[in-house]
């Protein structure tokens, strides 16, 4: 692709395509590709990919708890699962999903031609695979993968407590994908402050792109902090120092604070860009505009300045921190979702609402997602949390936020946004079978947990005793695991389908009757994005361009309007 | 302005309306026909303060849930698509959104005024507590040592030791650990406190009723976490009395603490 | 619940723009332009370095442990750096700011290379070295290579804008 000639005033024409026998093929075209489409697509793919495997060691786990007694798997492989279970859907799947999406879609809904950077753009892509295989890379060692929890809390982490080189590896992989998310960040921030359309005014953007910056300001304050913590365990380890060893003067808990300070933003960076697809989905099958567009973009922002500050409310157990103070930040971080929860369903009141398969993903998102949310509200109270901290009241909680929120918003984008990257809509049966499988088998599998949690069983137990009592809801939850593993066949075969033509149908430009900027260009879009650009004078360009002016004109269409 | 009517409507119900509130109540009080609402019966001062926080939140929780609930389920109802025409395009109503913002804040300060009093209460350390037992923590056991009346307990991995404490007096536990981080958690005492190297954690237990509890280590410490067990037996003064003159009797009780870190951490 | 419901568009009484009152709101995104667009940016930034610092201030005041602070402050003048830089970087926009006009795509004017493979070079060399660092010198050697091989494909990209 050519460069565009440097004269603002003319109106972009579509650049001259590269000659024939310049254009790389297969895989040297994969390796060498800047186009964030492509990029985006890639990211998505391989998260995905991820995710499988990530699931694949849940399920092991699920049956290793379906009976006490140690069958299936030992209890230090047990222990390498669950950590690398965690370590993968956190900082290999449910992240760069997030940032998959965001690359191919925050250039298209602010009519953009690509992201700010497109090289580096295509670095974070390397840099977060080969962070991947790095840490799958401990599975082949001797001493196996790490083995301490996601979390990888010192002095368990240290070198006499966990010798094996596989530490070490998840330590090169978390600073590796470290590096591609800030990059990645880098990248969004400097795309919307500068690449959007004339007429793409900040409060035009969609809730998406806005959620997008949002979580990159995060990301930016969160994942250098990891980087750094990770490397002094690296020099704890290999080169002698004892930073978190307080047998010498270091402090274990240093670990902890740090640790948290990214981890609790992390969660957020994992939730806000999928809170973003429900404001995305919800009304276009309400035939409605957001309600509350300002309030979910200062409820964004204040999510985001709060998470910053409630990390100890993972360490109310230690005694060594404020609880008052972390109760308090952690309890008012739910007002602003609770606000966005109000907008989501303020959206839908008075609409005309239709239930295809993303809409069904968003509804159950909303139901899960507020079971989790109250649920974090308990375990604000730290008083409540002496009792449930690390049990699998947690475990559950977690997952109804990360799986009942996140991936339930992850599907509900995929099948929104499967058409315009592809062509083709997904086949509604498979979804709506996929979706029904999924929301019973997960509250089967998870909710419990809860008492489980209550009644008095830790996390990241291998195994545990028959008259602990916990065996009936240990089944009923391995079962329900199943039902969601199985869950996943039908969208694999929907997606393969749909993209191989044998199952959905073919999408126009806009098959749903969206709203936003990048349903006006063609399904998929051509490397440049767009060919020409409608006008844009409210948050959702598409929907004006059919249905007249959003805004009320209080001033005269300009004539060349 | 409609909505004024609605909000108007819902305050100051007519008819059947009325009994909404008393029949939430009842819905709610049913479907917690399970006294304890999930968490263990309290056998301790702590843990019936615990308790009784967290019955207020499970209550409070199930009142919000039931009306964002039921707030969706309406909208999904009433306002199916039954016709093609563009509805009412009103993206913002400011003083219904200031509401459902003051609203939750209100709400989230309440919950946390209960919970800073719960939390005083219970992490409250008393001047003279009248037992005091060291808890030792390492991978994969506990070593239970009584200071004042020269008693250890010492378990191993498959062992689980017993820490005998009398009812309705208060022990101090004092936590610590020279390896790894652990937990020291009770569920029936609905209470857990960390063993960190490094940070000597003191946590008080006033037992209120007689038996056996089960306890277990709460945070991840390598291969034989799950298998942490121990007891906590809660007997009158005088069982505990001469559960300590046995103890003492007892020839194998160890002189001294267990060997150092060499010998401990090997996988078992 | 029919399928082909999916993408029929609402029929319109009559297209009044007026109808239903618009999508204004408290937040300035009408077309009035009465908000200084280019200043959302910074103010983003600048609100989050704010309330970090708020949340900070109180947490030195209230808590007596360091490393909690030390992140807090640090992590308010990230953000208060970015805005502050926002600030000092404005210039006058090209595009029309009541920009109602179709026009031409957003970053009309960028430098966007095509095709490039220094980013995979970069991106292996920097893998190759961390992994170098835990399994031995002779990865770390061919990664540091790479590394350079990139890094210098890359500014060399840039210099004859390809």
């Amino acid at each position: 692709m050519t460069i565009l000639a440097e004269r603002p005033d003319v109106a972009a024409e579509p650049p001259e395509p590269e000659p024939e026998e310049h254009r790389a093929r297969g895989l040297l075209a994969f390796a060498t590709t800047t186009d964030h489409k492509r990029i985006g697509v890639a990211y998505m793919v391989t998260a995905f990919a991820f995710f499988l495997i990530g699931g694949a060691l849940a399920g092991i786990m699920r049956t290793e708890l379906f009976s006490p007694g140690n069958d299936v798997v030992s209890q230090g492989r047990y222990n390498e699962m669950f950590t690398m279970h965690g370590t993968i859907m956190m900082f290999l799947f449910i992240g760069p999903f997030a940032f998959g999406l965001a690359n191919y879609f925050v250039p298209l809904q602010i009519g953009a031609r690509d992201m700010a950077f497109p090289r580096l753009n295509a670095m974070s892509y390397w840099l977060y695979l080969f962070g991947g295989i790095t840490l799958l890379g401990g599975f082949l060692t001797a001493d196996g993968a790490a083995d301490f929890g996601w979390t990888g809390y010192a002095p368990l982490s240290d070198i006499v407590r966990s010798p094996g080189v596989g530490a070490d590896l998840w330590i090169m992989s978390i600073v590796l994908t470290g590096l591609s998310g800030i990059f990645t960040a880098v990248n969004v921030v400097a795309t919307v402050i500068a690449m959007r359309a004339p007429g793409m005014r900040m409060f035009r953007m969609p809730i998406f792109t806005w959620n997008m910056l949002v979580t990159s300001v995060l990301v930016l304050i969160a994942f250098p902090v990891i980087s750094a913590a990770g490397a002094m365990l690296f020099i704890d380890r290999n080169l002698g120092a004892h930073i978190y060893d307080a047998d010498f003067g270091g402090s274990a808990i240093l670990w902890q604070h740090l640790f948290w300070f990214m981890g609790h933003p992390e969660v957020y960076i994992v939730v806000l860009p999928y809170f973003g697809i429900i404001t995305e989905v919800i009304p276009v099958f309400s035939w409605r505009p957001v309600f509350g567009y300002g309030g979910i973009v200062f409820a964004t922002i204040t999510i985001a300045v709060l998470s910053t500050g409630v990390w100890a409310h993972h360490m109310f157990t230690t005694g060594a921190v404020l609880l008052p103070f972390f109760t308090a930040s952690s309890m008012l971080i739910a007002v602003p979702t609770g606000l966005k929860f109000f907008n989501w369903i303020g959206t839908m009141w008075g609409g005309r609402i239709t239930f295809p398969t993303p809409m069904l993903f968003a509804l159950g998102f909303l139901f899960t997602f507020l079971v989790g949310g109250i649920t974090g509200v308990m375990l604000a109270s730290a008083p409540i949390d002496f009792h449930v901290h690390d049990s699998y009241f947690v475990v559950a909680h977690m997952h109804y936020v990360l799986f009942g929120g996140s991936v339930f918003a992850l599907y509900a984008g995929i099948f929104y946004w499967f058409p315009k990257v592809t062509g083709r809509v997904l086949s509604e049966g498979w979804g709506k079978l996929q979706f029904w499988m999924m929301l019973v088998g997960f509250h089967l599998t998870f909710f419990v947990q809860f008492i489980l949690g209550l009644e008095g069983m830790p996390r990241r137990v291998a195994d545990y005793l028959p008259e602990d009592g916990f065996t009936t809801y240990n089944r009923i939850s391995s079962i329900g695991a199943a039902l969601l593993g199985a869950s996943t066949l039908p969208f694999l075969w929907n997606a393969w389908g749909t993209y191989r033509g044998r199952l959905g149908r073919p999408a126009g430009n806009d098959p749903w009757g969206a709203q936003t900027l990048e349903w006006y260009t063609s399904s998929p879009p051509p490397p440049h994005n767009y060919d020409d650009l409608p006008p844009i004078r409210s948050e959702r360009p598409v929907w004006d361009l059919k249905h007249g002016p959003t805004v009320a004109s209080r001033e005269p269409v300009t004539s060349d309007g | 302005m409609r909505y004024g009517r609605t909000v108007r409507a819902l305050l100051r119900p007519r008819g059947p309306r009325r009994l909404l509130p008393v029949a939430l109540a009842l819905a709610t009080a049913a479907a917690c026909d399970v006294p304890s609402f999930g968490a263990p019966d309290p056998a301790s001062e702590e843990g019936e303060s615990i308790f009784t926080l967290w019955r207020g939140f499970f209550i409070a929780s199930i009142v919000v849930a039931l009306i964002v609930y039921g707030l969706i389920v309406f909208a999904i109802i009433r306002y199916r698509r039954r016709a093609d025409d563009v509805p009412d395009q009103k993206a913002y109503n400011i003083p219904l959104e200031i509401f459902y913002t003051a609203t939750p804040v209100v709400i989230v300060a309440a919950l946390f005024g209960f919970s800073w009093v719960t939390e005083e209460n219970v992490t409250e350390l008393a001047s003279e507590p009248q037992n005091r037992v060291d808890v030792v923590g390492f991978q994969w056991s506990w070593q239970f040592v009584y200071p004042d009346e020269g008693v250890t307990v010492s378990g191993e991995p498959g062992e689980p030791p017993e820490m005998v404490i009398p009812l309705d007096e208060v022990t101090r536990l004092e936590l610590t650990t020279t390896d790894v981080n652990h937990s020291f958690w009770v569920p029936d005492f609905l209470s857990k406190r960390d063993l960190i190297p490094g940070v000597d954690n003191e946590l008080d237990v006033t037992p209120t009723e007689e038996g056996a509890y089960v306890g277990r280590c709460a945070e991840f410490c390598g291969l034989d976490h799950w298998a942490m067990y121990f007891s906590v037996r809660v007997v009158p003064r005088d069982e505990y009395e001469a559960w300590l003159a046995e103890q003492r009797a007892d020839p194998d009780q160890p002189l001294e603490q267990p060997a150092d870190e060499d010998e401990r951490g090997t996988v078992s | 619940m029919a399928d082909t419901d999916t993408g029929r568009e609402p029929t319109d009484a009559g297209g009044d723009p007026a109808q239903g009152g618009g999508t204004e709101g408290p937040r300035g995104h009408e077309a009035g332009g009465r908000t200084d667009d280019a200043a959302v940016p910074r103010r983003v930034f600048l609100t989050i370095g704010g309330g970090l610092t708020v949340l900070a201030l109180i947490y030195g005041a209230t808590s007596y442990e360091e490393s909690g602070i030390v992140l807090l402050a640090l992590a308010a003048v990230l953000a208060l750096w970015c805005g502050a830089y926002l600030y000092l970087q404005q210039r006058p926009r090209q595009d029309n700011r009541r920009g109602e006009v179709a026009g031409e795509l957003g970053g009309a004017a960028v430098y966007l290379p095509h095709a490039s493979v220094w980013p995979f070079t970069i991106g292996l060399g920097a893998a190759t070295i961390l992994n170098g660092l835990v399994l031995g010198t002779w990865v770390l050697v061919p990664g540091v290579g790479l590394l350079a091989l990139g890094i210098g494909g890359w500014v060399r990209q840039t210099r004859n804008r390809d």
